[in-house]
């Protein structure tokens, strides 16, 4: 690019006007400087020797570190699927490259001709001038706001600019909220309702037109809903106020490629998603968990509930993360289904990453994938399963020992990955020597102890599965929380690689050999426990 | 021509620009330099006089997954929080070695570790844990290594709490529970069970 050119200019500029001052100064102690102030100038040595010697200081000199600028992107929801593109900026004014843009949109090629740039997308041929804000479309011309230009190769056109452009080209409606920088192609528009409701109590029932899978999170007085990939358009008005004591407003806003609805709330809140992921149900943790309690239709294999937590802080719901399959939705419980068998726990999520396998693989994108495949498995077993998260959502060590103990399910398995090592460990609590509580409370802290055999039992069924499918399997005692809060037969697998490459746990035939391992085992524990 | 105080202005500035350079290339250097000298960072023991004894360390290995026991010579003062301090800060500086089979991350460090009756409260720093790698076995290791060299040193302890920077944390870096207490005789147990499955 130009920087050289830049460099070379500015460098000729101070050293001149550094120079220039010298010598000024110089000659009006000897009452010469009008002649220079007059336009005299420097004698012509002076034009060589100073650029080299102002470009030589400049080069030596150290540079200074740059502050990071936020990387900007527009999103674009399409038929096809929705994908991002990065934004840049330019005289003040934002450009997105027409390749990132369009290629992923149909048929595209470009080639280079001098200062022209020509593109050829759909059969539809399109030229570009370097600097030059006409472009021609087949045998159209369209004005862009500002200039084209080249960068790096990429041909990029101002965001102002690019509805008429692409109008021409995908023939489609099309929509841009430039400021929030979304970017809508075709009839692709998600729409929603919200409607306070009174079972559960005071929750806010939230209908969509598409399934949708955003990522939560929760601050004090607010639950957040971030909509990423989908293509949430606002409600009018954009706030919405609710006859609700829990949930008093709703309010929609998008920004940086985003859509956000955020519930402000005087309680801890909850979200469930239906199984078509249409819908979901926002209310306080209370009501949400008591409707997903299920009636003790058989009896209940734990002897007794465990404790509430010592506090209760809110809990989050789901979104699948990119690249992973559509979730197989956990169901809220109708009241009169039976308790789940199994609740699979798939550690980490939302802001928690986990461990950082590599520098693009997280441990809880690894523990999710295996999580879904070992609720299939588990469900064509004939083990009805819970998942606590089926979505990049945190959940807190204790909301997810609260859930799986509200559950009453028989089985808890924690998932968690780690490159260090190979194989697979699978952990039970380690516990003092203490006596299992009896009666009808257990104590928070130690609720695993009345467990802790049948959970051993159960490790020894799923590392005999391991053995069978040879992948090596040690069983060990770990600090490892929630367990030791867990009123249920409880183990945590962590799955480390076969060998040495860490990407074979993303890899969906090791996590389905690991999900269908641990079904094995723990079907297994479940037919030597009936009677 | 250019005049001579000009040529002499110039030459100064080429050279101030040089030097300059001169002195930033080392710093940038010193600086590449900084983590290989981690053994520099590593706890010192505090100043004690007397004959040296011998302690017990034990030593997590990451690839075997286990502690290992290990004697080492070391001169102890008497006072046992300082005692107990000088024996983690020798644990701590094993594992800050270039070749530790566990590293732990340059500037750990025991801040304080104090006795009530028969609880043992070990107060780590913040770079201790915040820099600490995430996983369920290596967390692990780092903590029963802790606990046990802890017990094996200082007799009547019965349970250990870990802090850092003086507060409760859920998690050493995700994974091993720093909320509760640990029991001493079972992290013994299960420090035994660990080397007898490694030695197989």
């Amino acid at each position: 690019m130009r920087w050289i050119d830049l460099l070379r200019a500015r460098a000729f500029r101070c050293s001149s006007l550094i120079l220039w001052g010298v010598e000024i100064v110089r000659r009006r102690k000897t009452g010469r400087a009008r002649e220079i102030v007059r336009g005299r100038g420097f004698p012509p040595s002076h034009h060589r020797v100073a650029p080299a010697l102002a470009l030589l200081l400049v080069l030596i000199w150290p540079p200074q570190p740059q502050p990071a600028s936020a990387l900007q992107r527009l999103s674009v929801y399409a038929s096809r699927g929705s994908f991002t593109v990065p934004v840049e900026q330019n005289a003040g004014r934002d450009y997105v490259g027409i390749l990132d843009l369009l290629d992923p949109l149909g048929q595209l090629s470009a080639r280079q001709d001098g200062r022209k740039w020509k593109m050829r997308f759909n059969g539809t041929e399109v030229e570009f001038q370097d600097g030059k804000s006409t472009v021609k479309v087949g045998n159209q011309r369209v004005d862009l706001p500002s200039p084209f230009y080249f960068q790096d190769g990429r041909g990029m056109v101002p965001l102002a600019g690019i509805v008429p452009l692409l109008s021409l080209l995908l023939r489609q409606p099309l929509e841009l909220h430039e400021s929030s920088r979304r970017l809508f192609v075709g009839e692709v528009a998600v729409r929603f309702t919200a409607q306070s409701v009174h079972t559960p109590a005071d929750s806010v029932v939230l209908s969509f037109s598409a399934p949708v899978n955003p990522s939560i999170g929760t601050e004090p007085g607010q639950l957040r809903m971030t909509f990423a990939r989908e293509p949430l358009v606002h409600p009018s008005p954009s706030t919405m106020s609710f006859e609700n004591k829990s949930i008093p407003s709703l309010t929609y806003r998008e920004a940086d490629g985003v859509a956000e609805l955020t519930l402000s709330s005087s309680v801890p809140l909850l979200a469930r998603f239906s199984p078509d992921r249409k819908t979901i149900t926002v209310g306080p943790v209370v009501e949400i968990v008591a409707q997903a309690k299920p009636q003790p239709a058989t009896p209940a294999p734990t002897p007794a509930p465990a404790p509430a937590p010592p506090s209760a802080a809110p809990t989050q719901p789901p979104s699948v993360p990119p690249g992973q399959q559509p979730a197989p939705a956990t169901a809220a419980p109708v009241p009169s289904a039976p308790p789940p068998v199994v609740v699979v726990d798939a550690s980490h999520g939302g802001t928690e990453t986990g461990a950082a396998l590599s520098d693009t693989l997280a441990e809880k994108d690894v523990t999710l994938g295996i999580a879904l495949r070992l609720h299939n498995d588990l469900e064509s077993r004939g083990l009805r399963t819970m998942l606590l998260r089926n979505s990049d959502a945190f959940l807190s060590l204790d909301q997810r020992a609260v859930l799986a103990n509200a559950s009453r399910a028989r089985f808890y398995i924690s998932l968690h990955a780690g490159s260090l090592g190979t194989g697979v460990r699978l952990y039970t609590a380690l516990l003092p020597p203490i006596t299992p509580a009896s009666g009808p409370f257990l104590p928070w802290d130690t609720a695993q102890a009345t467990f802790l055999s049948s959970s051993q039992t159960l490790s020894g069924s799923i590392a005999a599965e391991f053995a069978k499918a040879n992948v090596a399997a040690r069983q060990m005692y770990a600090p490892l929380p929630p367990l030791n809060h867990i009123a249920g037969v409880a183990v945590a697998v962590e799955v480390a690689p076969q060998g040495t490459d860490v990407s074979q746990l993303n890899s969906p035939a090791y996590q389905e050999q690991v999900a269908a391992a641990i079904a094995a085992g723990v079907a297994r524990a479940q037919q030597g426990a009936t009677p | 021509m250019i005049p001579r105080h000009l040529k002499i202005t110039f030459a100064l500035l080429l050279a101030a620009a040089l030097l300059t350079g001169a002195y930033v290339w080392l710093l940038t250097h010193h600086a590449r330099q900084a983590p290989q000298s981690a053994e520099l960072q590593q706890p010192v023991a505090p100043p004690s006089a007397g004959a040296p004894l011998t302690v017990t360390l034990y030593l997590a290995d990451d690839q075997q997954g286990a502690l290992h026991r290990e004697d080492a010579s070391l001169t102890l003062p008497s006072d046992p929080t300082l005692r107990a301090q000088a024996v983690l800060r020798a644990l701590i500086a094993r594992y800050t070695q270039k070749d530790s089979p566990h590293p732990l991350p340059a500037g750990a460090d025991v801040n304080d570790v104090y006795f009530v009756n028969g609880t043992a409260v070990v107060d780590l720093n913040d770079a201790f844990a915040s820099g600490h790698r995430s996983g369920t076995m290596v967390e692990e290791l780092t903590v029963l290594s802790l606990v046990q060299t802890l017990a094996a040193n200082m007799p009547g302890v019965s349970q250990v709490k870990i802090l850092v920077n003086g507060q409760e944390r859920e998690t050493l870096a995700g994974h091993a529970d720093l909320a509760d207490f640990y029991d001493v005789a079972a992290v013994g147990r299960v420090v035994g069970q660990m080397s007898a499955a490694s030695s197989q």
